[in-house]
């Protein structure tokens, strides 16, 4: 019988601290995604290092996993959030580049879809002032939910809060940028979430 | 749109698949190190083409036993008979002979997909169709750059003995093929186009799976502006929908 991708990841975390080659399982389930996403929080320089230091410390510590969870996803990012927490230098620099970018070209896509990307783009540079001016926290979270696409629920877990906190969180940046867009949602469009 | 969902916009480009790929195998290599009471190497990076073929000898070698013996990569592959597991589709045989292919992502790699196939001796061919925008007064129109019509499928009979299973299930879409029932000449062939839509930050994939009687496609047939997406045949919505594959008509 061969273990594939219906075996739960509690399953393979749980056998690995006798088997310890199984958390490959787990690395090649979520490695994709965290190269990503630490990726774009640090860029290419360090995403090598801290996504293996994510996978080391989610290795070591995979005993305090808990086994109840659905997915182990919440858990890696929240790991991920503290590697990646270690390097605020470069992530300073990487936020300070986001101010500097200019919008997308919309040169293939012009969708109505790249239409609001086109209005977020122009936004960017505000956008990328308010992203550098939040609390630590505040940030890492806004940055799971638009960059990672976790759900609350997994933001919550990820960043050892409660479903509540996050919401409340969120509907605080909410405030602060659309106070730092001008006082009004420029997309004009639909309600918010959560 | 939500002021949250803006905050994507600022999203740096993802790398490009060679570097993600030798980021990913080198992480492993530091993580497996471990497992073996070395301690984390220190950082190294490979070339792009050599991380890439390391990538691909990662996937194809995972093979992970269950009932208490340990996990192990495949110690050789006599036969092809192993699971693979990448982060964009796994493939994996059945006691029975079957394949069981599953998309985890809805960008899949198809061309990866492709040519793993081919190296598990099923043949396959993919296309990801490009979209195309233009304005025509003063409306945007965006569409796949091209469609392949008449393609020339296998019968129904032979359709129904290769593909035993297809349904939306976990994280992506589920099919069983029984490469053993693949007439001579035949492939599987898979297809995609990525519609935007409105809602920001998600993208459509319309996604076509059949099979072939041969892995020669039609020529391109380009697509105008009027193109409808409901003229394709199964244009179906990621990861929603109620079919995957495309049968050839019973006719």
């Amino acid at each position: 019988m061969t273990l594939d991708t219906e075996v739960s990841d509690a399953e393979l975390i749980q056998r690995s601290l006798a088997e310890p080659e199984l958390f490959t399982a787990i690395f090649d389930r979520y490695s994709g995604e965290i190269v990503r996403y630490v990726h774009s929080r640090l860029g290419g320089d360090l995403a090598e290092d801290v996504t293996a230091e994510v996978f080391l410390a989610a290795f070591r510590y995979r005993g305090r996993f808990d086994s109840s969870a659905s997915s182990a996803r919440p858990w890696l990012y929240g790991i991920a959030v503290r590697q990646i927490g270690k390097h605020r230098r470069a992530e300073t620099r990487r936020l300070r580049l986001l101010r500097l970018t200019p919008a997308d070209p919309p040169a293939e896509d012009l969708s109505d879809r790249a239409a609001e990307r086109i209005s977020a783009g122009q936004l960017g540079p505000r956008l990328a002032a308010v992203l550098a001016g939040l609390r630590r926290q505040d940030r890492e979270l806004l940055l799971l939910v638009a960059w990672a696409g976790l759900s609350y629920d997994e933001s919550a877990t990820a960043l050892g809060t409660t479903v509540s906190a996050v919401k409340a969180r969120l509907h605080r940046i909410r405030v602060r940028t659309r106070a730092a867009l001008g006082g009004a949602d420029p997309m004009n469009e639909g309600p918010e979430n959560g | 749109m939500d002021e949250i969902t803006m905050f994507s916009s600022l999203r740096p480009q993802a790398p490009a698949a060679d570097d993600a790929a030798a980021i990913a195998v080198a992480a492993r290599e530091r993580l497996t190190a471990t497992f073996n009471g070395r301690p984390s190497a220190p950082r190294w990076r490979l070339p792009s083409a050599v991380a890439a073929a390391c990538a691909t000898a990662a996937a194809v070698g995972l093979v992970l036993s269950s009932g208490g013996s340990p996990a192990r990569t495949a110690p050789a592959r006599t036969v092809h008979r192993v699971s693979i597991i990448t982060a964009d589709w796994s493939i994996k045989w059945n006691p029975s002979g079957t394949v069981t292919i599953k998309l985890l992502q809805a960008e899949a790699n198809l061309t990866g997909l492709q040519q793993t196939l081919q190296s598990e001796g099923i043949n396959a061919i993919s296309r990801v169709i490009p979209m195309k925008a233009e304005t025509v007064d003063g409306r945007t129109h965006q569409f796949p750059q091209c469609s392949y019509n008449n393609l020339s499928q296998v019968s129904l009979p032979v359709w129904r003995a290769i593909v035993t299973s297809s349904t939306p299930g976990g994280p992506g879409w589920t099919f069983v093929i029984h490469p053993s029932a693949m007439p001579a000449g035949s492939a599987l062939y898979f297809q995609e186009y990525r519609l935007h839509t409105v809602n920001m930050g998600t993208i459509n994939i319309a996604f076509r799976f059949t099979v072939l009687t041969s892995d020669v496609l039609p020529a391109c047939t380009p697509n105008s502006p009027g193109w409808q997406a409901t003229a394709q045949p199964f244009p179906l919505p990621w990861p929603s929908g109620s079919a995957l594959a495309s049968p050839p008509p019973s006719s």
